[in-house]
C-alpha cells in the first residue's frame, strides 16, 4: 500500500497518510489540523491538549472485527457530564468504521446512509432499520473536545452535539449523530474486548 | 501498515492528588475513567473529571463506619482477568419499613473496564453491564425477561438508596440518591434493571462463592458466613436434571443416523429390485392393498410401510391421517465451534462430553475426541442446547426469529461460564436450528391412547420412531425399528401360509 506523504504547512514535518481516502489529519508534532485539498495540505485549526483519557486503543492499534483486519488511524474525543469517550476511526479493507470506547465498553459501527431518521428522539422510542428493532437507551448532549490522526471527513471546531444511542435485543447497536444539519446513522454492535484480538495497545504501567 | 510515529509510550497513569476539602492524599486507581472519587478522610465526593477536583457533595460517616471486606487497591483475578477494587458503596432498600443493606464493589481493569461484585449476608455476585437489551414480558405472572435464550423470573422490585460510598465510581455517585431496582432470577444468574429517571441500565450477576473471591483476591481469614438462601443461589438439585438431558444429547447424532436407516427401509418397494436411499418422500397414499409413495417424480408401490421419521410428520405425508395431539417435541440448537486453540478452563480440563452445572444448555462434545494424534491444537466442539423450558411452539419461534449473531452471543456467553477466553479461541461457528429435534414425554404420554395405538398398529403402515417411546434415544429407536420389522415379517408369513 502506498502511503501518500506531504509536509505540514505549519512546521514542515513529514505527514504520512495511513489511509489514502483520509480527508483530515493532525500533525503529530505541532498539532495543526490539516485538511487535504487537491494540491496540498491546508491548516484549518489547532488541537489543544487532548483531555486526560485512558483508552487502551492508540493510533496504530490493530485488531480484527468480523474476520476483517483493522487499524485505528484517528479519533474524535467527546465530553459529556459523565466524562469523555473516544470514537476511533478504523480503516478496514479500505472502508471506514468507528470503534467507540466509552469507559472500556466497545462498539463497532459503520455509517448507514439512506435510512429514514427522526428529527429528534426520546428515551424508550423504537425504530426499525434493516429489520432490527432498536430502542432509544440514551440521549447524550456532548461537546467535541479534540481530534487526533486521520478522519474521513473534516471535523474540528465543533460545539455541542447530540448523540442518540439505541440498542436491540440482538446485541446490535445504533447511534444517531445530530451534529450536522442532516442526522447521520451508524449501525453496528457491542463487542467484547477479547473478540477484537487487539495488537499494539497502549501500555499501562503495572498492568499487562 | 506503519505504526511508527511519535506516539508517547505508556506512562504511569496512577494520579496522586490532594483532596480540596481536607488536603488528604488521594490516589486515582481507575486512571481517567473515574467520574467521581470519594475522600475517605473527610467524605467529600469529588468530580474526578475536573482537574481541580470540585467537591460535589459531603456526607457524614463514622470513622471506619463500613470497612470494605476487599480493601480498595487489592487486585484479584476474575475469569482470567486481573481487576483492582477501586470503589465501594452500601445500598439500602426498605421492605415493610425494615432496612436491608448490601455492598457493591467497583472493580477496574484498564483494558476491560469496570465490573462489580455485590455482597449480601455472605452471598456474592459477579456483575457486569449488559450490552444488549433483554426482552421483557409483563403479560405473565411473575413477569419475565429473556436474554440470550434464558428466561429470568421477576423476584423483586424496590427503591435502592446509596447510603455510604468510598473510592472511585464510573458515574456521578451521590449519597442519598436512589433508583428503582428490579431483579429477575434464573439461578445462578440474576438480571437487574436499574431505573434512574428515564434511563434504564441492565446488568447481569452470577452467583459466586465467598471462598472463590477470597482465593481470587488473596484475602486473609474466612469469607463471612452465608445467612439464608439468596435469590439466585443455585440449588444443588437442578444439576441432576441436566445430567439426564445430556444423556440424550450424546445419543442424538447416533439417533439421526438410525432415523435415516429406517427411513430408507420404509421405502422398500417391490416394483424394481434395489435399494432407493436418500429420496425425499412427499406423499404416501393407499392404493389397493398397499401404498403409493411419491418421491420427486417417481412413484413407488409397496405392500408395507414402516414410517420411521418423527411420527408427527405422518399427518403431512400420509393421505387421510389426522394430526397428532399427544406428541410434543423440543426444538434444539446445535452448533459446531471451530477452535484454533484450547481455552482456559475453570475447575477441570475439558473431556469428551462436558456439561456445565446450572447452565440451561447441554454443554458440548469434543468432536476430535477420538483422534489418535498425540497433540491436538485445533478442534471442533459440538454444542447442544435443548430449548426445553416453556412452550415448544414459542421456542421454535424464538429459534427461527433470532439470527446467527444472537445465538453466537448466547453460545459464547454460556461457554464463558467455564472458559473465560473462549472468544479468543473460536474462529468459526456453524449453527443448526432443529425445530422438532427430540420428543419429550409430557404427563399422560405413557397412557395416551394415540401413542399406544400407533405403537402397536397391525395394519400395513407401521410406525417406528423413537418418539413412540416418549424419549428420543438410540435404544428406543432401535427397539421400535426391530419391532416394526418383526410385525411386517409375521404378516408376510401369515399371508404365505404355513411353511413345510
Amino acid at each position: 500500500m502506498t502511503q501518500p506523504t506531504a509536509n505540514c504547512p505549519n512546521c514542515g514535518a513529514k505527514i504520512t497518510f495511513r489511509w489514502s481516502s483520509s480527508v483530515q489529519t493532525v500533525c503529530e508534532y505541532c498539532k495543526s489540523i490539516l485538511v487535504r485539498t487537491d494540491i496540498d495540505l491546508k491548516k484549518v485549526g489547532q488541537v489543544a491538549d487532548l483531555p486526560p483519557n485512558s483508552s487502551p486503543v492508540q493510533i496504530g492499534t490493530e485488531g480484527v472485527y468480523n474476520r476483517q483486519a483493522f487499524v485505528a488511524v484517528g479519533r474524535i474525543i467527546y465530553e459529556y457530564d459523565q466524562g469523555n469517550w473516544n470514537e476511533w476511526h478504523l480503516v478496514m479493507n479500505n472502508c471506514s468504521a468507528w470503534l467507540s470506547d466509552a469507559q472500556d465498553e466497545y462498539v463497532v459501527t459503520f455509517a448507514a446512509q439512506g435510512r429514514k431518521l427522526p428529527s429528534e428522539c426520546k428515551v424508550g422510542q423504537r425504530y426499525t432499520w434493516d429489520s432490527d428493532d432498536y430502542t432509544v437507551t440514551t440521549v447524550t448532549k456532548a461537546h467535541y473536545s479534540g481530534v487526533e490522526g486521520e478522519l474521513p471527513f473534516q471535523y474540528w471546531d465543533k460545539d455541542d452535539v447530540v448523540f442518540v444511542d439505541l440498542m436491540a435485543t440482538s446485541g446490535k447497536f445504533a447511534t444517531i449523530d445530530y451534529s450536522d444539519e442532516n442526522p447521520a446513522l451508524y449501525l453496528g454492535k457491542a463487542v467484547e474486548f477479547d473478540e477484537l484480538n487487539f495488537k499494539n495497545l497502549r501500555n499501562f504501567e503495572g498492568w499487562s | 501498515m506503519s505504526t511508527s510515529g511519535p506516539n508517547p509510550p505508556g506512562k504511569p497513569q496512577v494520579r496522586s492528588l490532594n483532596c480540596p476539602g481536607c488536603g488528604a492524599a488521594l490516589t486515582l486507581r481507575s486512571l481517567s475513567q473515574a467520574v467521581t472519587v470519594v475522600c475517605d478522610h473527610c467524605h467529600s465526593i469529588l468530580d474526578a473529571q475536573d482537574p481541580r477536583l470540585t467537591i460535589l457533595q459531603k456526607f457524614t460517616a463514622a470513622v471506619d463506619e463500613d470497612p470494605p471486606l476487599i480493601p480498595l487497591g487489592t487486585r484479584g483475578k476474575i475469569r482470567g482477568t486481573d481487576y483492582e477494587a477501586v470503589g465501594f458503596q452500601r445500598r439500602t432498600i426498605h421492605v415493610d419499613g425494615i432496612p436491608y443493606s448490601w455492598h457493591e464493589y467497583v472493580l477496574f481493569n484498564p483494558y476491560k473496564g469496570f465490573r462489580y461484585l455485590t455482597e449480601y449476608n455472605g452471598h456474592w455476585n459477579d456483575t457486569s453491564i449488559l450490552r444488549s437489551l433483554p426482552t421483557v414480558n409483563n403479560d405473565v405472572s411473575p413477569a419475565t425477561v429473556s436474554y440470550l435464550g434464558e428466561t429470568y423470573k421477576h423476584f423483586q422490585t424496590a427503591k435502592a438508596g446509596t447510603s455510604f460510598v468510598l473510592g472511585e465510581f464510573p458515574w456521578q455517585v451521590r449519597v442519598g440518591e436512589s433508583s428503582d431496582v428490579s431483579d429477575y432470577v434464573s439461578p445462578p444468574r440474576v438480571i437487574s434493571s436499574e431505573r434512574t429517571g428515564k434511563e434504564v441500565t441492565w446488568s447481569m450477576g452470577e452467583y459466586i462463592s465467598g471462598r472463590d473471591i477470597w482465593k481470587a483476591f488473596g484475602l486473609q481469614g474466612e469469607p463471612p458466613e452465608r445467612i439464608g438462601v439468596y435469590e439466585n443461589q443455585p440449588s444443588p438439585l437442578s444439576a441432576e436434571t441436566t445430567a439426564i438431558w445430556v444423556a440424550f444429547g450424546g445419543f442424538m447424532v447416533v439417533l439421526f443416523v438410525m432415523m435415516i436407516l429406517f427411513w430408507s427401509f420404509a421405502r422398500s418397494e417391490q416394483v424394481v429390485e434395489g435399494n432407493y436411499a436418500n429420496r425425499m418422500v412427499h406423499k404416501i397414499s393407499r392404493r389397493g392393498k398397499g401404498f403409493s409413495v411419491l418421491a420427486g417424480d417417481t412413484e413407488y408401490q409397496t405392500e408395507f410401510i414402516i414410517f420411521a421419521a418423527p411420527t408427527f410428520l405422518a399427518s403431512y405425508l400420509v393421505e387421510g391421517m389426522a394430526p397428532l395431539h399427544d406428541f410434543e417435541y423440543s426444538p434444539w440448537l446445535t452448533a459446531n465451534l471451530t477452535l484454533e486453540q484450547f481455552p482456559d478452563s475453570y475447575g477441570t480440563d475439558p473431556t469428551w462430553d462436558n456439561v456445565f452445572m446450572e447452565s440451561p444448555t447441554l454443554g458440548y462434545v469434543d468432536a476430535t475426541h477420538q483422534s489418535v494424534r498425540s497433540h491436538v491444537e485445533r478442534t471442533v466442539w459440538t454444542f447442544y442446547w435443548a430449548l426445553a423450558d416453556g412452550l415448544p411452539s414459542e421456542n421454535r419461534q424464538l429459534l427461527l426469529n433470532k439470527d446467527w449473531n444472537y445465538w453466537k452471543e448466547a453460545i459464547l456467553h454460556d461457554l464463558e461460564r467455564v472458559h473465560h477466553d473462549i472468544r479468543k479461541c473460536v474462529s468459526r461457528i456453524d449453527i443448526m436450528r432443529m425445530g422438532h429435534a427430540m420428543a419429550r414425554p409430557k404427563v399422560g404420554a405413557i397412557f395416551s391412547a394415540e401413542r399406544r395405538n400407533l405403537a402397536k398398529a397391525h395394519g400395513r403402515i407401521l410406525f417406528a420412531n423413537s418418539d413412540l417411546s416418549g424419549f428420543s434415544i438410540f435404544e428406543e429407536a432401535q427397539y421400535r425399528g426391530v419391532n416394526a420389522a418383526d410385525r411386517v415379517l409375521s404378516q408376510v408369513a401369515r399371508a404365505q401360509g404355513p411353511t413345510h
